[in-house]
């Protein structure tokens, strides 16, 4: 065999060798496998959803694994995740954990840090990770809150149908100036609540792309849709203190049946527009209708 | 050990590594180490320039000397010769056989010849061995 | 009738017949191997000689197909990635596809018809011309002189090939990266990284040396079986060379049952 011959494998299997402990050194390196790991314990009221191995995500990077679960005395999951040392600065405090676990992909726990002036999670900490099953458990969740706010346009739809009655609104428009006033301000409320749930569904449509932050994060869909909620209900409140002093106010003069036409149209069209927006909520989130969810 | 068109050299090893083999299979010798025991036998036996060559490149007489050579690499080894003529088709006596055996004598411990009784003339030679 | 399905059975019993004697050879083969017997000079030539006619002689093709086909390959399912919206995904395809399945597959398919089909014709020249009658008749262990180092060869150059391959595949990844989804070195080592898993790097590394043994011991095998006639040669390449693609094929479904059980 000539020498040559050697020399060639010798450096055939040198380099390749070299070559390839490098690549892996380097995605070793890149998976911290040589950096210093510390393990912490996280707390949750069921096990459904982790198993060991699964990611802990952060900005939508790994930056951390579930090594083992247990079963506490109390009756809750104990999870253990292994955090390499320098991502531990991502866990904060204030961080929420939460399981995700999308249609398509693996589940993960993700990490939502505001506050990165809190302090960093310590070990002795055991945080709760809270669940979260994706679009069905979301819309789930948006449900009762839909439900909430198509029964509150069925009273609005009510309240319509009293004012365009003529006598009824006789009745009222012989009330005083205040409470003419009160009603439209009411109707433009409307409106601005109309806008917001525009918004919002923009946001459905997000979220059934993915984002559940968008759900429930400080903006989400849900928080939005409480305070809408909310601000709805209180217009009513006061709709109905108005229609309550009615009565009382019967005896005072009207001032123009001109100003009671174009009220009845303001109304009209408000509660067309909100029926239109429950007809898309309906179309996007669905409870009763045909279910359009576009994959990604 | 044999030496026989039955038992040919390896055809993809040179004339050194076919002798070598033994030693660095049995032996476990270097590969240096027996490189240079063969050079030595081969230029005993005339043929170390040989020693790059492989077995379509050697004359009959070559390749007979490097076969006898391999079967002396076997420690105390018996070597039987078998039908030399039919390597060696162009000699009319056994005197080249029995020159090369001699060369090698302190390798091997017994030699024998095996051959048609048809030739039994042309085995006896001046350089025809006592025993 | 009679004649069929005696042919049909004759055929399987044939195959049976062959799958068990190459199984039974595969253990003694691993037996020896562990043999202190195998540590000697004569072996380790044979070893140097066949990973520099198998890896280091088709060095040069080898790294024009890689970069070829690696090119092609990544450029292609980087834009299919983007045009159908899983880019999330991108690093479990690169790695579990390309890198896991793509990469051995083709390297060990060019080593078959280079080395394989020589291996086997190398191995029935020799048995033809009574060339392992004379290792045996010198005490030589045909197995542990001619065939170890080959299969040892044969595993050695399929792992570094195909670590030469992977590398070239996700070498032409990053720059596809780069143009098609603008991502930086970072971003791309990091979604690799995120991807990679021991259990795949396992069965990826035990694929390969099942692969470089495989292709080697069957050709062996399929070599041995001619007899003294000059005519049995093709034959047997032919019918090692058929042996060897349906090993490969049972290797790749067995593996990707391992990685997905």
């Amino acid at each position: 065999m000539p020498r040559n011959i050697e020399i060639k494998v010798g450096i055939f299997i040198i380099i390749s060798v070299l070559l390839i402990g490098a690549s892996v050194g380097y995605v070793a390196y890149k998976k911290d496998a040589f950096s210093k790991v510390y393990t912490f314990t996280f707390m949750s009221k069921s096990g459904d959803g982790f198993s060991e191995g699964m990611p802990l995500v952060f900005a939508g990077f790994k930056i951390g694994t579930v090594d083992t679960m247990a079963l506490s005395d109390k009756g809750t999951v104990l999870i253990k995740i292994n955090i390499p040392e320098r991502h531990i600065k991502w866990t904060r405090k204030s961080s929420i954990f939460i399981l995700e676990r999308p249609l398509i992909g693996q589940p993960r726990i993700v990490v939502y840090t505001d506050e990165m002036d809190s302090p960093v999670l310590s070990t002795d900490m055991a945080p709760e990770i809270f669940h979260v099953d994706s679009i069905d458990e979301a819309i789930h969740k948006v449900q009762p809150l839909l439900t909430k706010i198509d029964r509150i346009l069925d009273n609005v739809v009510t309240i319509s149908s009293k004012l365009s009655q003529k006598e009824t609104l006789m009745e009222m428009a012989v009330g005083d100036k205040e409470s003419v006033s009160s009603v439209n301000e009411f109707l433009q409320s409307i409106d601005t609540m109309g806008r917001r749930l525009d918004t919002i569904l923009s946001k459905v449509d997000t979220v059934i792309a993915r984002t559940d932050q968008g759900l429930y994060g400080s903006d989400g869909l849900v928080v939005l849709l409480r305070t809408v909620l909310t601000d709805i209900i209180g217009k009513l409140d006061r709709l109905n203190s108005v229609i309550d002093d009615i009565p009382t106010v019967t005896g005072q003069v009207v001032r123009s049946t001109g100003d009671l036409d174009n009220l009845r149209k303001d109304i009209d069209d408000t509660i067309h527009a909100v029926q239109e927006l429950l007809k898309d909520i309906d179309k996007m989130i669905p409870m009763k209708k045909e279910r359009e969810i576009n994959v990604p | 050990m044999p030496v026989s068109t039955d038992y040919p050299l390896i055809s993809n090893l040179t004339v050194w590594q076919n002798v070598a083999l033994i030693r660095q299979y049995h032996d476990r010798l270097s590969k240096k180490e027996a490189r240079k025991r063969v050079q030595s036998y081969l230029e005993r036996l005339d043929v170390g320039g040989s020693a790059e060559k492989r077995n379509p490149q050697l004359s009959a007489e070559e390749r007979f000397k490097i076969m006898m050579l391999r079967a002396s690499m076997i420690d105390d080894a018996i070597i039987l010769v078998s039908d030399p003529f039919r390597m060696l088709p162009h000699h009319r006596n056994a005197s080249f056989l029995y020159d090369v055996a001699i060369m090698l004598d302190d390798l091997y411990t017994q030699c024998h010849i095996f051959d048609y009784s048809s030739n039994q003339d042309r085995y006896r030679t001046n350089n025809a061995p006592q025993h | 009738m009679t004649g069929i399905v005696e042919s049909i059975g004759g055929g399987a019993i044939s195959a049976m017949s062959s799958f068990r004697s190459t199984i039974f050879a595969a253990a003694v083969t691993i037996f020896k191997a562990f043999n202190k017997e195998i540590c000697n000079s004569a072996s380790f030539s044979v070893l140097i000689s066949q990973i520099y006619f198998t890896a280091v002689e088709i060095l040069p093709m080898f790294i024009a197909i890689s970069v070829l086909l690696g090119t092609l390959v990544m450029g292609i399912l980087f834009q299919t990635i983007k045009e159908i919206g899983l880019d999330q995904h991108l690093g479990r395809i690169l790695v579990g596809f390309a890198v896991t399945e793509l990469s051995p597959f083709v390297t060990v398919l060019l080593l078959a018809l280079r080395s394989s089909s020589a291996i086997n014709t190398e191995i029935a020249v020799m048995k033809v011309n009574r060339e392992i009658d004379t290792l045996t008749a010198f005490r030589i262990d045909a197995d542990r002189y001619l065939f170890i180092p080959r299969i040892v060869n044969g595993m050695i150059s399929l792992v570094l090939l195909n670590g030469l391959f992977s590398i070239i595949l996700v070498t032409s990844g990053l720059i596809f990266s780069k143009l098609i989804f603008g991502m930086g070195l970072a971003t791309y080592s990091q979604i690799l990284a995120g991807s990679v898993h021991l259990s795949d790097s396992i069965i990826l590394v035990a694929k390969c040396l099942t692969f470089g043994f495989f292709i080697t011991l069957i050709p062996i095998l399929s070599g041995l079986r001619a007899t003294y006639d000059v005519t049995t040669i093709p034959v047997s390449v032919l019918h090692g060379m058929i042996r060897v693609f349906l090993a490969i094929i049972l290797i790749e479904v067995l593996s990707l049952v391992a990685r997905f059980i």
